[in-house]
């Protein structure tokens, strides 16, 4: 490479390793600018698609955050089960017969099951870093993630403060469980969550401002 | 022959005997073969499977603050050694490959298929909440397995809760290769995995479990032992060194007990081909009595012929005492019985050959004051007696102990620990089972099946967390046959196809309709080809094989099946459930183990009562003198009664081991009793059978005085016990006589 074409090259990584650090810093504030407040249920709706199925199955809810650390999901529909993710591991409580007892009684009479939490195999690696991002654990989020922007994401509806990160797991055994996973937002708030399981299963929760829709689909007309 | 060359010549055939004793006599430890007969079916069924419950072969393990790499790290290492079977949390998937060939290939047998649309749906809705939480391998289970037969048969006999299968990596299960009762290798065990976690980086590591702390308590024995044996060894010989200034004589002390217990062990083998752990450590200890012998002989210098007129009454009133033993009913008692009395033979037969050459002479410390002179004729009755057994009458009631726990040497935090950890990783209780029984295997498997359904009405109900039996993985044949019939009618109305119960539920939960084309495959190959599931096929799988022999075995022509209970709310609601099915029964083994104690404790009582008897009449035949006889059989019986209010007193119970040991002191008494009340020829031989007695006393309570202050409940209390018998037993044989009315007494 001749002088010129060295001087050029270098005057243009400068701004680009400059842009870099500033777009790195920028996702780093939106991470933690997150705000998810304790104790007050999200309705959610969950798609999920596998190679057994034809088309995604979709799961309602809603979702809360017990303390810092712990997160609750509790499914209304299709059937009734709560997932609890606490101390490393994944609380599976799934009523056989609910009846008519309410949700909470019926969940509490339900055995639970047990499911580990593996940061390092991956295994359940997303939900385990959706209570780091909701709890604000972006130490948590860096240590096990590459967190990078989320270009082209974006529809033309989205406005100036909509936001996307792409959290992809540094470990290579992870990433065999979980290639990459999405987060979109708006301003300070998490809006939805894509999960990439592999080529044909995938998961997509997204967070509703109608409590009411966590028991029912929206009214179509 | 110089009393050294006797001694060794007796040593050289004791070591021989010894030696090749040990070649064919095997020691065991199952302690139920020391408890009498069951009179229940908790009995019963709590002596039948010792030490054999689903935990025996379990070990778990905690690791503090290890991060997930180190506990990984260490469950790796763990799992190279050689006794250890596998370490859960395990690294693999749930997957087909996973599940054991003999499962995989009969899951059509081991769970019922849904009967109608809407069961199938609920069935396959299931499914889909469970593939959305799992790996990519999880689909091919479900695809060829959609009821899950397989894993609801693996979950249900996972050893702990299902929270086992993935959780906190810090908590390991260690499943073992080593017997719970195989305490070598369990140390062995224990200590390789001690040293592998402390070079994993993680040397805070905690162990627990059977295997465990037997390992841990046969250190602390083995420390104890060396160090009450040093003491011991260094007092007796400072003891014995002040009175007969010879260590030859030293040794000829003790060699006719060693010769005796080479007898005595010879004896066991010829009769029994094996004897008990127990029986061998008491054994030893009822010997003790044996090392007085040499001491009287030796403390009467030269005029040995005055020791063996009384010493041959006290040797043979000791064996006839002892072999009360012999009818204690059980077949350790009887090789506890066989070895003490060829042992005391043994002993006596070596103090006499070794004593034979009465111009040996030895020289003995002259202590004479002129007060020791007493003995002779023995009062009929007298004050020490009336106040001995007062002080026993008025003193409360011993405690008689029929709780084996409160004898366990494992300290109190630990066990908090352990039951702490049980209750977190869902441990099976080891209090209550549910036992089912009959000649028949069919109708065993069958009737599980029912008190199996009944109890899952519990599980739902929460009055029960979990249980395990064998037809979850061993299903009765008509069971099998049911199943197989209903596979056949499924693939005969199109299982999965088009149109089908099956093909309308998944279709409306939007399946793919070749979704469970695996499912179909494998149910058209087990309806004309499935092979039967059977007790033989189920045990060639090692691992499955354990299960198996843990909930399901047969004795004397019936067949048993045990049903393990977890995290039970009530007993009582858990009882009327199974109350009316024939034959099906709620065990309280914890009640079964105190009651097998207490007939164990009523039986020892029996023997020594009856040893008591037996010597006095013994006594009257052999001495013709009924007042001495009474009055030796009175002085031991006090000695008695003391010892047990004293060990009551001090240790707040009296364990059936104590009483045990009360046969030493019935032993030891005899021959205070007998030597103190016998005629003296002169001053010179009262004055010498005093200081004999005096030294044998001392030279016991020195010993069991040690052993009194072990950690070991069981070694503590046999040596209180003996200690303060003997110090009794002593004391009232030395005190409890008229002055001597003979002549050359002034």
């Amino acid at each position: 490479m001749d002088k010129p074409a060295r001087q050029f090259a270098v005057a243009l990584t400068i701004p680009v390793l400059l842009l870099s650090a500033a777009a790195e810093e920028d996702l780093a504030r939106r991470l933690a600018a997150i705000e998810f407040p304790l104790n007050q249920p999200v309705a959610f709706v969950e798609h999920q698609f596998n190679r057994l199925l034809r088309e995604p199955m979709e799961q309602r809810g809603v979702v809360w955050l017990e303390d810092e650390g712990t997160m609750v999901m509790r499914v209304h529909l299709p059937r009734l089960e709560e997932r609890r993710i606490e101390q490393g591991q994944l609380v599976i409580r799934r009523p056989s017969h609910p009846g008519d007892m309410e949700p909470d009684q019926a969940i509490a009479k339900a055995r639970a099951r047990y499911l580990k939490l593996d940061t390092r195999r991956g295994r359940h690696l997303a939900l385990w870093a959706a209570v780091q991002v909701l709890s604000g654990n972006t130490v948590a989020i860096h240590a096990h993630f590459a967190v990078s922007s989320a270009t082209g994401e974006h529809d033309a509806t989205q406005s100036q403060d909509s936001w996307s990160f792409q959290l992809t797991p540094h470990d290579r055994t992870a990433q065999r469980t979980l290639p990459f996973m999405r987060l979109y937002g708006n301003d300070d708030r998490l809006e939805r969550v894509y999960i990439a399981h592999g080529a044909s299963r995938w998961r997509d929760i997204q967070f509703l401002n109608d409590m009411a829709e966590a028991s029912a689909p929206p009214d179509e007309s | 022959m110089t009393l050294g060359l006797r001694t060794a010549l007796l040593l050289i055939v004791a070591a021989c005997v010894g030696i090749g004793t040990t070649y064919s006599l095997t020691i065991s430890y199952d302690l139920a073969s020391f408890l009498p007969e069951a009179r229940t079916s908790s009995q019963e069924i709590l002596k039948e499977r010792f030490g054999l419950g689903p935990g025996a072969q379990l070990i778990y393990a905690v690791l503090p603050d290890a991060s997930s790499s180190m506990a990984e790290g260490v469950a790796d290492e763990l799992r190279r050694i050689p006794l250890v079977r596998r370490v859960l949390p395990e690294a693999e998937e749930l997957s087909p490959a996973a599940i054991p060939p003999i499962i995989w290939r009969s899951q059509f047998l081991l769970a019922d298929l849904p009967a109608s649309q809407d069961a199938w749906r609920r069935v396959l809705e299931t499914r889909l909440a469970d593939a959305a939480l799992a790996e990519d391998q999880v689909m091919s289970l479900i695809a060829a397995d959609p009821i899950f037969a397989t894993v609801n048969t693996l979950a249900g006999m996972s050893a702990g809760a299902p929270r086992y299968e993935y959780a906190d990596e810090r908590y390991l299960l260690v499943v073992t290769d080593a017997s719970a009762f195989d305490v070598g290798a369990q140390s062995e065990l224990v200590a390789g995995m001690r040293t592998t976690a402390a070079n994993a980086g993680v040397p805070e590591a905690e162990f627990y479990g059977v295997g465990v702390y037997s390992a841990d308590l046969q250190s602390a024995v083995k420390q104890e032992a060396t160090l009450f044996s040093v003491l011991a060894a260094f007092g007796l010989t400072c003891l014995l060194m002040w009175r007969f200034r010879s260590w030859v004589a030293l040794v000829a002390i003790a060699t006719p007990m060693l010769a005796g217990a080479a007898m005595g062990a010879c004896a066991v083998a010829l009769v029994h081909g094996e004897i008990h752990g127990i029986a061998l450590a008491f054994g030893f200890t009822l010997l003790g009595v044996a090392v007085d012998y040499p001491l009287h002989t030796f403390s009467h210098p030269g005029n040995s012929d005055l020791v063996w007129p009384t010493l041959r009454i006290a040797v043979g009133s000791t064996m006839i005492a002892y072999a009360v033993f012999l009818f204690g009913g059980t077949e350790s008692l009887a090789q506890l019985g066989l070895f003490a009395i060829f042992g005391v033979a043994g002993a006596a037969l070596g103090t006499a050959w070794i004593g034979i050459d009465r111009t040996s002479r030895i020289e003995v410390r002259d202590t004479r004051t002129g007060r020791t002179a007493a003995g002779g004729e023995p009062q009929l009755i007298h004050w020490p007696w009336i106040l001995a057994l007062a002080i026993a009458a008025i003193l409360p009631r011993p405690s008689f102990s029929n709780d084996l726990s409160v004898l366990t040497p494992i300290p109190s935090d630990i066990l908090a620990a352990d039951a702490k950890l049980r209750e977190r990783m869902g441990a099976s209780d080891v209090t209550y089972l549910a036992a089912v029984r009959d000649k028949s295997l069919e109708t065993v498997l069958q009737r599980t099946e029912i008190a199996a359904a009944r109890l899952d009405g519990l599980l739902e109900a929460g009055t029960l967390d979990g249980y395990q039996h064998i037809a979850q993985l061993l299903p009765s044949h008509s069971t099998q046959q049911r199943r197989l019939t209903a596979v056949r009618d499924f693939i005969a109305d199109g299982g999965t196809g088009p149109g089908t119960a099956f093909a309308r539920a998944a279709d409306s939960l939007n399946y793919t309709h070749d979704a469970f084309q695996p499912f179909h495959d494998r149910a058209t190959k087990a309806s004309v080809s499935q092979e039967p599931l059977t007790r033989d096929t189920l045990r060639e799988d090692k691992d499955l094989s354990v299960f198996v022999d843990t909930h399901l075995y047969q004795t004397n022509g019936v067949w048993k099946s045990l049903v393990f209970l977890r995290g039970m709310a009530d007993t009582d609601v858990v009882a009327d459930v199974l109350e009316d099915l024939e034959n099906v029964e709620l065990l309280d083994l914890k009640a079964a183990s105190i009651s097998l104690m207490a007939d164990f404790r009523e039986r020892l009582l029996r023997i020594l009562g009856g040893s008591l008897i037996v010597v006095a009449v013994a006594l009257c035949l052999i001495t013709r003198n009924g007042r001495r006889s009474l009055w030796v059989f009175g002085t031991v019986t006090a000695a008695i009664a003391l010892a047990v209010t004293g060990t009551a007193h001090l240790r707040d119970t009296v364990s059936p081991f104590d009483l045990m040991s009360l046969a030493l002191v019935a032993g030891l008494g005899l021959d205070y009793g007998l030597f103190f009340s016998k005629a003296f020829r002169d001053r010179q031989d009262a004055s010498d059978t005093a200081r004999a007695v005096l030294i044998c006393a001392l030279s016991s309570v020195l010993v069991f005085g040690i052993l009194s202050t072990s950690s070991i409940p069981v070694l503590n209390g046999i040596g209180s016990t003996v200690a303060v018998g003997v110090v009794a037993a002593y004391l009232l044989a030395r005190f409890g006589q008229r002055r001597h009315q003979t002549a050359d007494v002034a």
